[in-house]
C-alpha cells in the first residue's frame, strides 16, 4: 500500500474519486477526521509540494534532498489542517489559498536566507545585468531554454513573435497556463498580484493573447502543430 | 529511509500520546490506513465488519492491537 508522494499521478482535482477531493477532505479535517490528513498528503501531497518548491526557489534553494522536502510538504499538511476551517471551497486551493502559512514553513526551515555574496562579486564585475529571482524570471529561463532545444517550444515563440505577443504577455500566458495545469481554479487571482494588475485585467491579458496566437496559429499552416494546444484555445 | 507516510503517522502517534491516549501507535496505524484509502469511518467499519464506535475508539488509542480483529490486526501491522 506504501505508494509516497514520489510516485503520485498527476490527476486532476476534478478527476478524483468523491471522497478524496479536495472539498470533501477539508471537509473532513474540520469535522476533527484525523485520517483526512494521510489522505490530504497521500492524494495531494504532489500539488502542496509544487507549492513548496516555490517558496523555496524563493528562497535561492532549487535542490534540496527529496525526506528534507517531504518532511516539509509534512509540516505544509499540517499547516492546512490548523487552517482548514477558514477555507472555502469554491475558491484557490487550499496549499494556494494558504501559501503564506506554507512559505512561513519553509522560511523558517531555511532560516535567514543569503546567497554568497562571493558567487556575486564575478557577475558584477563582469558587468552582466542581474536579475532578481521572480516567478516570471523562473519562466522565462526556462522558456528560453526550451525554445533552443525543444523545436515545438520554438514554434511558439515564433507564433508569439508573429502575432505580436510581446514577452510579458506571452510569460503571462503561460504562467497562466501553469496555474490551471496545477489545478488552481482562479488563476487570475493568484497571478494578479504578481504582474501588478487586477484579476479582471490579467483575465482579459490572456484572453486576448491566447485570440491573437490563435488567429496566427489557424492562418499560417507553419504552426498547424500548435492548433491543439491549450495555450492557443 | 521511513517513507514519508510512516513519518505521518509517527507525528500522529506523538500527537495522541500526548493526549494520553494508550494505544497511539494502533490509533495512528488505523488512521493511516483509512486516511490513504480515503474512505470514512463508517465505511471503513463497514468493508471490516467491525462497529463504528469500535472504531472509533480504536483511532483515539483506546484500543490495544491484541483486541483489534485479525484483518485489522494484519492491517497495523503491515508496513
Amino acid at each position: 500500500m506504501m505508494v509516497g508522494m514520489r510516485n503520485q499521478r498527476s490527476q486532476l482535482p476534478s478527476e478524483l474519486a468523491p471522497e478524496v477531493t479536495v472539498e470533501a477532505i477539508m471537509a473532513r479535517l474540520v469535522a476533527g477526521d484525523t485520517a483526512a490528513v494521510f489522505t490530504l498528503f497521500e492524494h495531494h501531497g504532489h500539488r502542496v509540494a509544487g507549492v513548496v518548491r516555490r517558496q523555496l526557489r524563493h528562497c535561492g534553494l532549487h535542490d534540496i534532498a527529496f525526506e528534507d522536502l517531504q518532511a516539509l510538504v509534512l509540516d505544509a499538511c499540517m499547516e492546512l489542517v490548523q487552517v482548514a476551517e477558514a477555507w472555502r471551497p469554491g475558491g484557490a486551493l487550499p496549499w494556494w489559498w494558504a501559501e503564506g502559512r506554507i512559505r512561513a514553513v519553509v522560511n523558517g526551515w531555511v532560516g535567514v536566507h543569503a546567497d554568497d555574496l562571493d558567487d556575486h562579486v564575478e557577475t558584477v564585475e563582469d558587468g552582466e545585468e542581474f536579475h532578481a529571482a521572480t516567478d516570471e524570471w523562473e519562466i522565462a529561463e526556462t522558456f528560453a531554454h526550451l525554445v533552443a532545444e525543444v523545436p515545438l517550444v520554438g514554434l511558439v515563440a515564433e507564433a508569439a513573435r508573429m502575432a505580436k505577443v510581446d514577452e510579458l504577455i506571452l510569460l503571462c500566458l503561460l504562467d497562466y497556463q501553469v496555474q490551471q495545469d496545477q489545478g488552481d481554479p482562479s488563476p487570475a487571482h493568484t497571478l494578479a498580484p504578481r504582474y501588478g494588475v487586477s484579476p479582471d485585467a490579467l483575465r482579459q491579458r490572456v484572453s486576448r493573447g491566447r485570440k491573437r496566437l490563435r488567429a496566427v496559429v489557424d492562418d499560417d499552416p507553419r504552426f498547424a502543430p500548435l492548433a491543439d494546444f491549450t495555450l492557443v484555445a | 529511509m521511513a517513507a514519508p507516510v510512516d513519518v505521518l503517522r509517527h507525528r500522529v502517534a506523538q500527537f495522541l500520546d500526548l493526549r494520553g491516549a494508550r494505544h497511539a501507535d494502533v490509533a495512528a496505524s488505523l488512521l493511516a490506513a483509512r486516511g490513504r484509502l480515503g474512505w470514512s469511518r463508517e465505511e471503513f467499519a463497514r468493508r471490516f465488519a467491525i462497529e463504528v464506535e469500535f472504531l472509533r475508539q480504536a483511532e483515539v488509542g483506546a484500543v490495544s492491537e491484541g483486541r483489534l480483529p485479525g484483518r485489522l490486526r494484519r492491517l497495523v501491522r503491515s508496513p
